[in-house]
């Protein structure tokens, strides 16, 4: 399916930008490599949209939402591809590999220091969202990019202005899924759980070597204790409990 | 089970009791729980002390959001607020305007000009 869409789209040109290849997929449709008149890479992110609708597909929020941002952690908006049934937002291109295949497709293993600086970068990025009022509601492996070192986070689709349905907090419980997502790539299972035909399965908290602050930095975030008030203690006690001083 | 909560409204929330079956999983089963885990929600949240006591909307910076809406120049379309482009044509819309009366530079979404208070389209 990847290669008939790649082979569908790839070469064909929209408004400036000539598609180059598929990059990913999503509910939202499909994401492609593009190229500017100019030789400049973008990402244009095209939406589902069904035949005879009239309507613009649901993402006004990320429009207006990555219109008013404007950070190097955070794709631009760059404008919109409307014509021969394709309709899609051009966004700016950013290096990097996503967390989801430097754990999964290169085996990536993260050190205790870099579990700390990576987590830090992401803690600031969300810290900038919710200090524009910005809730994203899907930070995940697959949509935090690396490259350098630097950290970006991007896909936009389901972030909102934050407001009594949409919670800061909703973004804490993802931070803390992704933070275990890194503290496990360098987890060995003992031998003894190894060999047994049924491994046990344990949570994390008993499954992991932390520190009694770190283990409750974790549950707070994951909502297994009372949870955090805003993005700013959480980052304290990030910096409290992870930093590398304390490996 | 999957890898969060959800109400019955069809809002997600990591409740966070996995382990390395969960967080070293790849391959199928890896993606469809991400699949999953990607879903739309109303984004409320649950966890098992239900303690939303952080429901206070935005404590910091408040967006300057809202619904209003202006039209395209090009194409005439409808373009909300605080857009960069038109969403039907892509046509790029200005940083801010200049009032009608007196010329002083007010942004997009002004309703009056800060200066002569002429009232703004839009």
């Amino acid at each position: 399916m990847r290669f008939y869409r790649t082979l569908k789209y790839a070469g064909k040109k929209f408004s400036q930008y000539t598609i180059d290849r598929l990059l990913g997929e999503g509910r939202y449709g499909l994401c492609f490599l593009a190229r500017s008149e100019s030789g400049n890479k973008v990402v244009i992110k095209k939406y589902k949209t069904s035949l005879g609708q009239k309507e613009l597909p649901n993402c006004i929020d990320e429009a207006v939402i990555l219109s008013k941002l404007k950070d190097k952690r955070i794709p631009a908006f760059l404008g919109v591809v409307n014509e021969k049934r394709f309709y899609g937002f051009v966004l700016e291109y950013k290096n990097g590999c996503t967390v989801k295949e430097l754990l999964f497709k290169h085996n990536y293993k993260f050190t205790r220091r870099e579990v700390f600086h990576t987590g830090l970068q992401l803690i600031n990025i969300i810290q900038y969202l919710h200090e524009n009022g910005v809730v994203h509601r899907d930070i995940r492996i697959p949509n935090v990019l690396m490259y350098q070192g630097k950290v970006c986070l991007i896909d936009f689709g389901l972030a909102r202005w934050a407001d009594k349905t949409y919670r800061y907090d909703l973004d804490f419980s993802y931070l803390g899924d992704f933070l275990l997502y890194l503290i496990y790539s360098s987890y060995e299972k003992k031998e003894k759980n190894k060999q047994l035909p049924w491994p046990k399965k344990l949570p994390w908290y008993e499954e992991l070597s932390l520190t009694s602050e770190q283990q409750l930095f974790l549950r707070k975030l994951l909502g297994l204790e009372f949870v955090y008030e805003n993005i700013n203690d959480i980052k304290t006690d990030f910096i409290r409990a992870f930093s590398i001083s304390r490996y | 089970m999957g890898s969060n909560s959800r109400s019955s409204s069809g809002n997600h929330y990591k409740r966070g009791t996995h382990g390395s079956g969960h967080y070293q999983k790849k391959g199928f089963l890896g993606n469809l729980l991400n699949i999953m885990d990607s879903r739309s929600g109303a984004g409320g949240n649950y966890n098992n002390y239900g303690n939303n006591h952080n429901q206070s909307a935005p404590m910091q910076n408040q967006p300057i959001e809202n619904r209003n809406s202006i039209n395209c120049g090009k194409c005439n379309s409808s373009i909300p607020a605080g857009s960069k482009f038109c969403l039907q044509c892509g046509e790029k819309v200005a940083d801010a305007l200049f009032c009608t009366d007196c010329g002083e530079k007010v942004p997009f979404d002004a309703k009056f000009c800060f200066k002569c208070g002429t009232k703004l389209n839009g």
